[in-house]
């Protein structure tokens, strides 16, 4: 297991180098640059601007600026926001508990909702429930995120009052966390969980008619503990691939969330940072999204392993 | 499973009951909704001035609500009549500064013109990355007989020296010998001489401020401000309205509707010190060489009708590049009357017709057609450059709308690619407006985005930034927005109205047309009703 762990993250160094240099080329292809938001001040001049690109390293070639940013990087300086100046790991790092909070808990819940309604669907194929379920899903599939943001908070907390309308948790007069997370986590979760519904309910389904679970059912097991115990774990084990991946995704989910809710996480920092062409923390922030996604799949590769006993996971493939 | 929902039921049941507790407005606490987190707290560093420093860091001067130069560590505001000024024969300029005594940094050492010397020092370190370096590159040296007395000396006349130190000044005894490139300290908790300071700073989430007590004007009345960082305007709005904000600046007038009929909270609008134009630009688009042709476009957009339509009566239509609110703007500049009929006719005598019956005009088989630009996002303005092509369309001229999001639209800005540009400038107090108009301050030396020429326009100009007598200067630039008005490289829009929303029983605030912000006088504020908690 070690030694397949150690050969994957192998794998992906060539893979952080091509995507580092796609990045690095795209957001300097993009028109535009850190200083460019400093024109608009009509006192700026020309020589304010030669001299800003001369200070901060802008007026290098851009092959040359890559090689300085990579060789920073792999020592692990993550270089200086052009923004504010700032370290760019502080600046991630600041931001990811905030992002990995709304995640976590929008799969947990995303997670919970749909087995507990996938299996309900399943177990009533055609039923008023599955009919139910199946358009609810639709609905939450279809539903923009940011507009679903926006009406939660209209109704919850400026009509009702019961939750308060953004941010993570103030100083003074704000609540407690869990209450701040309510409506963001709501927002980001309703969306995966409509789309998580209709993969347990079509898995749980087609395993239920399987033999090993009428074997339980002959052999006098209660129905909760055939579906428990046999059929759910089974019916999962596709999902584990489909979980794994959607975790990294929820990122981008999280970038809408974040903004609606003003959570303050890598999601508002990402989209502040495209504005202003921060580069330096774009560059962080993408492969740290990329890590992620890596990392994912390498879990789900684990969680494979784990999850049934005949999947063995050796150097180079799974198999 | 049924456990489970109910166990989920219980824990939404308890977050929801347990968690409104937003205090209303007191003096113990003032809760601002912020439309961005500030990049810094230095405010030398910074493109954008924010609300926030302006409670930590004072000037020596500071623009009032009605626009005027008024002291803040300064004594008075030096000027050539009161001996503050003194012009040298060989042309350079001394401008002395008396700072008020027993004003001191929020440590406790006071605040003295080795400070303004330092200040200039730093700021023309070509080391150091300020924002700008505008009239500072211009100083030659900076002599202090007192401790109370800075005389700085500039290599030639520069009429706009009262705002030269409006942003305040660095604190040499604690900056001196840091990079200020790399001193987070000070970017995130500057050392000022204002009513406030930082307490806390929760990136991406507020910025908490506590009031410094031994303020050398007295403590203020309110204890603390939480400005919490909202991006989004709705999310502003939506935490006025449930109350778990009690300031909201900067009110898009799209949401003006939503909070006319809140209780408690007062809307003022504000005619701010900017203005809402197209510009348009003369090298992209060569029909817009000919007077007549821009006349027509002028004639073609009807400014009352999207002043008071569109943007339902909260803004004045405006004929001047000035100001109303500045001393010199000139109210009797040419007035462009919407008359398509007038416009047409303009058009036909600079050659253009519609010879293929496309509803477009031509001339020598080139429609006038041009692309429309304004900023994506900006909801106000999408919408007027909507308008503003419809009725382009009703005299014959052909507009079609491409909008960008900020950074690429100021690349394309300032290197001269948008041949007609609606937007808006927000100007200095100071009247100057060369760098927008005199013919060798095109990108990237000004903002001469028009690309127009005008020689006597271009020497009225720089003959009032050499003018130290106001009336010699206001008689200039009356001269200056007289031609520009008449030539009309840039069609001014509407002047633009702040809207401020906050408590009723919040006294004393004076909404301010600069960019000093809301805040500028925050020492004076003070919340009524009876809920005075401070001690």
């Amino acid at each position: 297991m070690g030694a397949y762990i150690l050969s994957r993250l192998l794998r992906a160094v060539p893979l952080f180098l091509g995507l580092s240099l796609i990045v690095f080329a795209l957001i300097h292809a993009a028109p535009g640059g850190p200083l460019t938001v400093y024109l608009s001040n009509p006192n700026v001049t020309p020589e304010d601007i030669a001299r800003l690109e001369r200070n901060l390293g802008l007026d290098r070639p851009l092959p040359v600026q890559y090689v300085s940013w990579l060789t920073a990087f792999v020592k692990g300086d993550w270089g200086y926001s052009y923004v504010d100046g700032r370290p760019v790991l502080e600046r991630i790092l600041e931001r990811a508990p905030a992002t990995l909070e709304l995640m976590a808990s929008a799969f947990v819940l995303a997670l919970f909702v749909a087995l507990l309604l996938g299996s309900l669907a399943a177990l009533r194929p055609g039923s008023l429930v599955d009919r139910l379920v199946s358009s609810a899903s639709i609905v939450g599939i279809s539903i923009p995120t940011f507009w679903l943001g926006l009406i939660l908070q209209l109704v919850f907390a400026v009509e009702l009052r019961w939750l308060p309308t953004a941010g993570r948790m103030g100083p003074v007069g704000g609540g407690d966390r869990i209450a701040y997370l309510v409506l963001p986590v709501l927002t980001l979760g309703l969306f995966y969980a409509a789309s998580w519904i209709r993969y347990i309910r079509a898995s749980l389904s087609e395993t239920l008619g399987k033999n090993f679970v009428r074997a339980g059912r002959a052999r006098g097991l209660p129905e909760s503990g055939v579906l428990i115990g046999h059929a759910l774990p089974s019916a999962l084990f596709p999902l584990i691939t489909v979980l794994a991946l959607d975790f990294a995704l929820l990122f981008s989910g999280a970038v809408v969330t974040e903004t609606v809710f003003a959570w303050p996480g890598m999601g508002t920092l990402l989209v502040d940072s495209v504005y202003r062409r921060d580069y330096s923390v774009l560059m962080g922030i993408l492969m740290a999204g990329s890590a992620l996604i890596v990392i994912s799949n390498l879990l789900a590769d684990i969680a494979y392993g784990a999850a049934d006993p005949r999947v063995r996971l050796v150097e180079g493939r799974t198999r | 499973m049924t456990r489970s929902c109910v166990g989920a039921l219980a824990v939404l049941s308890w977050a929801c009951l347990t968690s409104q507790t937003t205090p209303p407005p007191t003096n113990d606490l003032l809760i601002v909704g912020y439309d961005r987190e500030p990049d810094t707290l230095n405010r030398f560093a910074t493109h954008i001035l924010e609300d926030t420093m302006i409670c930590i860091v004072e000037g020596l001067t500071v623009w009032n609500e009605k626009m005027e130069v008024v002291p803040v560590l300064a004594e008075i505001v030096p000027s050539y009549e009161n001996g503050g000024v003194q012009v040298n024969p060989d042309g350079t300029m001394d401008v002395t500064w008396k700072l008020r005594e027993g004003v001191l940094w929020h440590d406790g050492a006071p605040h003295t013109s080795a400070d303004v010397a330092f200040t200039v020092k730093a700021i023309n370190d070509p080391s150091y990355n300020p924002e700008s370096t505008e009239g500072f590159d211009l100083i030659e040296s900076v002599a202090t007989p007192d401790a109370h007395t800075a005389v700085v000396k500039y290599r030639e006349i520069y009429a706009a020296y009262q705002d030269q130190f409006w942003r305040g000044t660095l604190p040499k005894h604690v900056l001196d010998g840091k990079d200020l490139n790399a001193f987070p300290e000070y970017d995130r908790n500057p050392l000022g001489t204002g009513p406030y300071r930082v307490k806390e700073w929760k990136t991406g989430e507020y910025l908490l401020l506590e009031r410094h007590e031994d303020y050398w004007r007295g403590p203020a009345a309110i204890k603390e401000i939480l400005f919490r960082f909202l991006p989004s305007s709705n999310t502003r709005v939506n935490q006025l309205r449930s109350g778990e904000v009690h300031v909201v600046d900067n009110v898009p007038l799209d949401k003006l509707d939503e909070l006319e009929s809140l209780a408690g909270v007062t809307l003022s609008r504000t005619m701010a010190n900017s203005y809402a134009h197209v510009a348009l630009n003369l090298r992209e688009v060569p029909a817009f060489r000919d007077l007549r042709v821009r006349q027509a476009v002028a004639h073609a957009i009807d400014r009352a009708s999207i002043a008071n339509d569109v943007l339902e009566g909260v803004v004045s239509v405006i004929d001047s590049v000035i100001q109303p609110m500045s001393w010199a703007h000139n109210d009797a500049v040419k007035f462009y009357a919407y008359d398509p009929e007038r416009s047409r006719l303009l058009l036909r005598e600079a050659g253009f017709t519609d010879t293929d019956g496309d509803g477009i005009v031509e001339k020598d088989g080139e429609p006038l057609l041009f692309k429309g630009t304004t900023r994506s996002g900006h909801a106000e303005w999408e919408m007027v450059l909507q308008v503003v092509q419809a009725q382009l369309k009703d005299a014959g001229i052909g507009m079609e709308i491409q909008n960008y999001e900020p950074t690429l639209l100021g690349e394309l800005w300032f290197s001269g690619k948008i041949p007609f540009f609606l937007s808006a400038w927000t100007l200095p107090a100071d009247p100057e407006i060369t760098r927008f108009f005199a013919s060798d301050r095109t990108p990237p030396r000004g903002r001469n985005i028009y690309y127009y020429e005008n020689e006597e326009l271009t020497e009225l100009l720089y003959a009032s930034d050499q003018a130290l007598d106001r009336d010699k200067r206001k008689e200039l630039l009356f001269r200056a927005q007289e031609i520009v008005a008449r030539e009309v490289p840039v069609i001014p829009l509407y002047n633009r109205t702040i809207v401020s929303a906050y408590p009723d029983v919040l006294q004393s605030v004076k909404p301010n047309p600069t960019n000093a912000g809301l805040f500028w006088n925050v020492h004076e504020w003070t919340v009524a009703d009876g809920r005075l908690h401070s001690k």
